[in-house]
């Protein structure tokens, strides 16, 4: 009796793709701590992905023509002084990606249909990333919020907690813990290690019990005990790397008026850049949920969620452009502050993939499609604006997969890629 | 191997001579093939797509929905040639019998259901049980993903690093929150007032919605008015722990009750903002005389204490100095003290402690002390309950301070400017250390809630920080450690082990921790790494009777597969000293024993878990604060309304159960569980707090599930509602239908409320886009009936739109921002035609089909309990159960117990 065909395909794929993770990650450690070794083939590349759930009003935001001749839209006049470091991307979006509010979590994955009673998430591209270009530094990416959630979807589609504390994040950056409280984490990590290590070999004795097909599924178990372990292990070795300095002097002060997402994600966003800054990381993802606060500036009295269904009421559309113009400001400030950081060579924002979109195109009507889309740094070729078929749109996964092979990630395909994203090519 | 069953050549994959062949094929042939293959491909379908491989699972999916489609008549298309009754009845006939063969060899080879982890709420209530105290771990897990809308189903269940990782964080998070290693705390009990909040007494002449009275305050606003600083003597919790409260309070300038809603912790509480937020209650507030309510709950170390009647509007007082407070007239609730008693431990050290260190000796730590974050409290004097029973010698010692301002007086505005000026000077006095912390009291002659413009007498706080983190006063100083390690690892292994105990593996649970206490580690560290490897085990993580033990032919539970089943069915956790007992005497599997169990377990408070988590799964009771309500169109929702929601849909479950009403009141019934808030909202009569069964009258719209406004506002989006979602919703969830999604690059239909379209019209011009027409007949009847209510779950005869001229209100100004917009037209007719005027009659044609939606509910419920959605192999077994119950009308208590006795259950 041999098992069925689905049980056989399903398990090599994944097995496939579980070895391949860590083949990734027992690189030798000591090579992959020193990152100058890796730099000599490529150019350091960093990604960052960032959501901002409610998009942007496609009339102030997508540009009546195309090319490297555009004239800015009104969101867009924001960004102008970093013209030539974006690319505005428009006409693009998953295909079959829906579901109003629960899509987002499709945002870096492209799995279709979230609403369905059997959606099942898949992996998120910055994932894919982490695995290959997360090795050298001592995060292998950050998922970073503004609630418990994040954009990072783990291979088997499970969501990784977000840190949506910016004090917490600092802390976690900067923050060299006492002899005592090293001695103690060390334990812990010393504690998991052999925990995982030991429970691995006892389950195996409950293993020889089961069936086929249980075993198989074990099998994701203990393959997870061990990346675990060999997690724990790389946390040990940094552990015993003194942090780097912060760019800025002062630890964050968490944003006291909470209904201040435009500060929150302002602050986040800073956080952002000392992480990239200080090469704690290569691989960020930043997640803003879906908000009904009121931001508390002059001329805004609804709140933002409200705002975004403003059904073409004039006053509503009048506060919501206040909120989206903030938003733009804030990315102005991201760009700004990558731009005039020295990277290795250039800038730190021609090192950085700043990816900054929506799974809306049209938050009002819960329009997945023509997502809005801007593409700074990275060292791409800028300064135009990518408009595909507003209709029939170009999967946003050829993005990803420019995005992937610009990082040095061998990536032919992802999720719903037809190929790269035409038109965008390195400098 | 049994691939390959059925091929249809030439027209599919692949040629084959099974019989099968000859009698399906010409059927596809004739009737499907001229939109279906050779390069036609309609809707996305193509035959050749379809292989014979019916134990491939893709391919059996392709199969059960070309099954499906045909079988519910919508294929072939109406505007198709229909083909004769007994072709299709034939065709039919085979197709199905080959997929229940398949079916069913697949669940004997490979069980009913994927092995799988506990989800985050059975980790949680099981970790919680085991270790005998509530836990509050579940957030630090990732969220579980679903599959047919449940997060017990074990596909969807996987580990990956990071859910390894957490769940190390989390046991040692639990661990934590289990031991106490310091001194027993005393129980202290303070009396309360918010007049002794340094920052209500600052800004109440402002703008803030209170007024200061003789005996305490009078608040006219909700929570985003309250002022968030105002923590009633910046008393902070100070121990985790059970505390009793007692709140006096009585309505002001209102007839009609009012919730009072009681917070720890969350939003507004900078200092505690670390901590997780818990709404307490929601006093219900009945009348104008004082009353005390006195309740119990748990809080943290460091919780502030926040309170605010939550159904008043946000209102404010204009900044003119003129003190409109005091003559307010618009409704009110008085608070006029608190009192918290506590912590009160039953034992201690507590019980979880006993359970992770029980019979571990320990020792005082020389020297540490854990501050009381309250020392300004010992000093104060009491408010007395009611100002005319205070003592003689009131305040205790005299006032050591003179006066401030004089007595009331009618010109509140010139004592208020007085007040303010002389008072601000003292603060400052009192802030820089020249001043002692209590300035006089006022005058307690006078009635209760007179208010009090004058005032000035509340003892000034500085600065409040949250506390630290409890230090240990004892440590740990086992006498032999080794042995302690043995007997506890063992102890907690054969419990936190759901099944027959296995000395000799938790043998080597011992060792690993032996092995480091040997190492030179500490004797804790040692021994949570034994817990830990416990607790990371298989054996806690996985669901044993998710796990099979052998490999032919149909399974059957063993007793302790069966008692972990059953246990995390009803109470979500690891079975109890009984269950264990019979599972171990093997006496479990006999119905008449089952029986009692179930009905011993239904009984059972524990059995609300299965009512809350079945229902915040099936009905998405768990996402009803996804959106938030546009609260200048539906001012009625607020935190008390939320919470009533939610209320009544557990207490209808929990009814129908307990009275084992008909499965059919799930759509219709001519009652409903609601509480005096929800009254108002469905203008019915009800009082209290807690639900209670209200008959309706003939004519209500509400009754059944369907119409609770918590259905109502998770199927809508805050802004709007639309008949489209809100009518695949009841489709899926009620009905158990799964329409597929619309074709790509269909625009959303989005109702639009300003304009002078309907919603209907709208639907008439999407039906008509390609082949949208088939599922929307469907979809859209349940729908369209319940545009009769707004996203708050409001029954409405019209659609409400904001006023042109809202945005130049006032902010203070209360008058509503919206008006009436187009009238709601519910009337519509189902996929066969048949028309109703509006959802009662909807709700009548739905109920008649008893046995339909008592099948729905058998699915659902399977769903959940075994972790595997039923597949096409099943449906006679749960035919059979609905049968069973039908009886008994289809009785929830009846199908439930079917359910359970039930071979899909045991399988």
């Amino acid at each position: 009796m041999t098992s069925t065909s689905i049980i056989r395909h399903g398990s090599i794929n994944r097995r496939t793709a579980l070895r391949g993770l860590g083949a990734a990650i027992s690189l030798p450690v000591l090579d992959a701590m020193t990152p100058a070794l890796a730099e000599e083939a490529a150019p350091l590349r960093r990604m960052i992905f960032i959501n901002l759930h409610l998009g942007f009003m496609a009339d102030n935001f997508v540009p009546t023509d195309a090319g490297t001749g555009y004239k800015p839209s009104k969101y867009l006049e924001r960004l102008e002084s970093f013209r030539d470091d974006f690319t505005v991307v428009t006409g693009t979006s998953h295909p079959g990606v829906n579901g109003a509010h629960t899509a987002d979590v499709s945002f870096l994955t492209a799995a279709p249909d979230a609403a369905s009673a059997s959606f099942r998430n898949t992996v998120s591209v910055d994932q894919i990333a982490a695995e290959q270009i997360g090795q050298d530094t001592r995060f292998a990416y950050l998922p970073l919020g503004l609630a418990n959630s994040s954009m990072s979807y783990t291979r088997s589609g499970a969501n990784i907690p977000a840190i949506n504390k910016a004090r917490v994040l600092y802390e976690r950056l900067f923050v060299n813990g006492s002899k005592v409280e090293k001695q103690r984490v060390r334990r812990q990590l010393d504690d998991g290690r052999s925990i995982m290590d030991f429970v691995g070999d006892s389950a195996r004795s409950l293993e020889r019990r089961l069936g086929s097909r249980d075993r198989q599924k074990l099998d994701e178990y203990f393959t997870n005990i061990r990346e675990t372990e060999t997690r724990l292990q790389k946390s040990q070795r940094w552990l015993e790397v003194p942090k780097p300095k912060p760019a800025t002097k002062g630890k964050p002060k968490d944003v006291a008026d909470r209904a201040d997402f435009i500060a929150q994600i302002d602050l986040m966003y800073d956080m952002i850049h000392l992480a990239a800054e200080s090469d704690s990381t290569r691989v960020i993802t930043f997640n803003q949920p879906n908000l009904n606060d009121v931001l508390p500036h002059d001329g805004v009295s609804q709140g933002y969620h409200s705002l975004s269904h403003h059904n073409g009421d004039p006053e509503k559309i009048r506060q919501l452009e206040l909120v989206e113009m903030e938003q733009m400001d804030n990315v102005a400030r991201l760009l700004g502050k990558f731009r005039d950081t020295a990277g290795a060579a250039g800038s730190l924002l021609d090192e950085s993939m700043i990816m900054v979109g929506s799974i809306f195109g049209n938050a009002n009507k819960h329009d997945t499609s023509n997502m809005p889309i801007v593409l700074a740094g990275g060292g791409f070729r800028h300064g135009r604006h990518l408009a595909f078929d507003q209709t029939n749109n170009t999967p946003t996964a050829n993005l990803y997969v420019s995005m992937l092979q610009q990082a040095g990630v061998e990536h032919e395909q992802f999720a719903s890629s037809t190929g790269t994203l035409t038109g965008l090519e390195p400098a | 191997m049994t691939l390959l069953t059925f091929l249809l050549c030439p027209l599919l994959a692949a040629p084959n001579e099974s019989d099968v062949v000859v009698e399906l094929q010409p059927f596809l042939q004739a009737q499907c093939a001229d939109c279906h293959s050779d390069g036609a491909d309609e809707g996305g379908f193509e035959l050749s797509s379809l292989t014979g491989d019916v134990d491939d699972r893709t391919s059996f999916a392709r199969w059960q929905r070309v099954y499906d489609r045909v079988h519910r008549g919508e294929m072939p298309p109406e505007d198709a040639d229909r083909p004769p009754v007994d072709e299709m009845a034939t065709f039919l006939g085979e197709l199905r019998a080959e997929l229940v063969d398949a079916d069913r060899r697949r669940v004997d080879e490979q069980g009913r259901v994927t092995a799988r982890r506990l989800n985050r709420v059975e980790f949680e209530q099981t970790l919680s049980d085991l270790f005998g105290r509530p836990l509050d771990v579940a957030s630090m897990l990732p969220a579980d993903a679903a599959e047919e809308g449940f997060q017990t189903v074990g596909a969807a269940l996987n580990i990956s690093a990071v859910q390894m990782r957490s769940y190390l964080e989390a046991i040692d998070a639990a661990i934590d929150q289990s031991i106490f290693l310091h001194d027993r705390p005393e129980p202290r009990t303070y009396r309360l007032s918010l007049l002794n909040s340094l920052n209500y007494m600052q800004t109440y002449r402002d703008q803030i919605s209170a007024l200061p009275t003789v005996d305490g305050m009078t608040l006219f606003a909700t929570e985003a008015m309250s002022h968030h600083n105002a923590v009633w003597d910046h008393f902070t919790v100070p121990y985790e722990g059970r505390y009793r409260i007692t709140i006096s309070t009585f309505l002001v300038n209102s007839d009609k009750p009012l919730g009072l809603t009681v917070r720890a912790g969350g939003t507004g509480h900078k200092e505690s903002l670390d901590l997780p937020s818990r709404t307490l209650r929601h006093l219900e507030v009945e009348q104008r005389e004082p009353r005390q309510f006195t309740f119990e709950a748990d809080l943290l170390r460091g919780h502030f204490l926040h309170l605010y009647p939550s159904e008043l509007p946000k209102r404010r007082f204009p900044k003119n100095g003129k003190y409109e407070q005091a003559t307010f007239d618009g409704p009110g609730v008085n608070v006029q003290w608190m009192e918290i008693e506590g912590p009160l431990y039953d034992e201690w050290p507590p019980a979880s402690h006993e359970t992770l260190l029980g019979g571990v000796r320990t020792e005082s730590i020389r020297g540490v002390v854990n501050e009381d974050p309250n020392p300004h409290l010992a000093r104060r004097p009491l408010i007395p309950a009611d100002p005319r029973e205070r003592q003689e010698d009131w305040p205790p010692g005299g006032n050591p301070v003179p006066l401030l301002a004089g007595p009331v007086n009618e010109d509140a505005q010139f004592v208020a400017r007085d007040y303010s000026n002389r008072r601000r000077k003292v603060v400052d006095k009192i802030l820089a250390g020249k001043h002692p912390a209590v300035d006089p009291l006022p005058d307690y002659d006078l009635p209760p809630g007179t208010p009090l413009p004058s005032y000035g007498g509340e003892p000034i706080y500085r600065g409040v920080q949250a506390p630290k983190p409890i230090q240990r006063t004892r440590q740990l100083a086992p006498k032999d450690p080794s042995k302690d390690l043995d007997r506890l690892i063992r102890s907690l292994a054969k419990r936190a082990w759901r099944g027959p105990a296995g000395g000799a593996e938790a043998t080597k649970y011992v060792r690993l921790a032996q092995r480091w206490l040997d190492d030179g580690v500490s004797f804790e560290d040692a021994l949570r790494t034994g817990y830990q490897a416990v607790l990371t085990s298989p054996r806690f993580l996985y669901r044993a009777d998710s796990l099979d033990q052998d490999s032919d032919g149909p399974r059957q539970l063993d007793d302790w597969q069966l008692a972990e089943r059953l246990a995390m069915f009803l109470w979500n956790t690891a079975p109890d000293e009984p269950l264990r007992r019979d599972a171990a005497a093997g006496r479990l599997g006999e119905t008449a024993t089952l029986n009692k169990h179930v009905a011993r377990m239904l009984r059972d408070d524990r059995s609300d878990r299965f009512v809350r988590d079945f229902l915040g799964q099936w009905l998405d009771l768990y996402r009803i604060d996804d959106t938030a309500p546009d609260l200048a169109l539906y001012p009625e929702y607020d935190p008390v309304l939320r919470t009533a929601m939610v209320v009544e849909c557990e207490a209808f479950f929990r009814h129908m159960i307990d009275a084992n009403r008909p499965a059919a009141e799930i759509v219709q019934s001519d009652y409903v569980t609601i509480n005096r808030r929800l009254a108002e909202l469905y203008g019915l009569e009800a009082g209290g707090e807690e639900p209670s069964v209200v008959r309706l009258p003939d004519d209500s719209v509400r009754g059944g599930l369907l119409t609770t406004a918590a259905v109502l506002k998770v199927t809508a989006n805050g802004t709007n509602t639309s008949p489209v979602i809100r009518g695949k919703w009841v489709l899926e969830r009620l009905l158990g239908q799964k329409p597929d999604p619309p074709p790509p690059g269909i625009p959303a239909v989005e109702p639009d409320i300003r304009g002078a379209v309907t919603i209907r019209d709208q639907l008439e011009k999407h039906r008509n886009i390609g082949n949208c027409a088939s599922c929307h007949k469907k979809i859209d009847p349940p729908g369209v009936a319940l545009e009769s209510f707004d996203p708050v779950g409001r029954y409405r005869t019209n659609y409400r739109i904001l006023r042109d001229d809202y945005s130049n209100f006032d902010k203070r100004q209360l008058k509503p921002r919206y008006r009436e917009g187009l009238p709601v037209d519910p009337s519509y007719q189902m996929p066969d035609g048949h028309e109703f005027a509006d959802i009662r009659q909807l709700k009548e044609l739905l109920a008649e089909d008893e046995a339909g939606i008592a099948h729905v509910l058998v699915d659902r419920l399977i769903t959940y309990a075994v972790g595997a959605p039923p597949t096409i192999g099943d449906e006679d077994a749960i035919t059979a159960i609905v049968e069973q119950s039908a009886a008994d009308g289809y009785g929830v208590r009846s199908i439930l117990e079917a359910v359970i006795t039930s071979d899909l259950f045991r399988e």
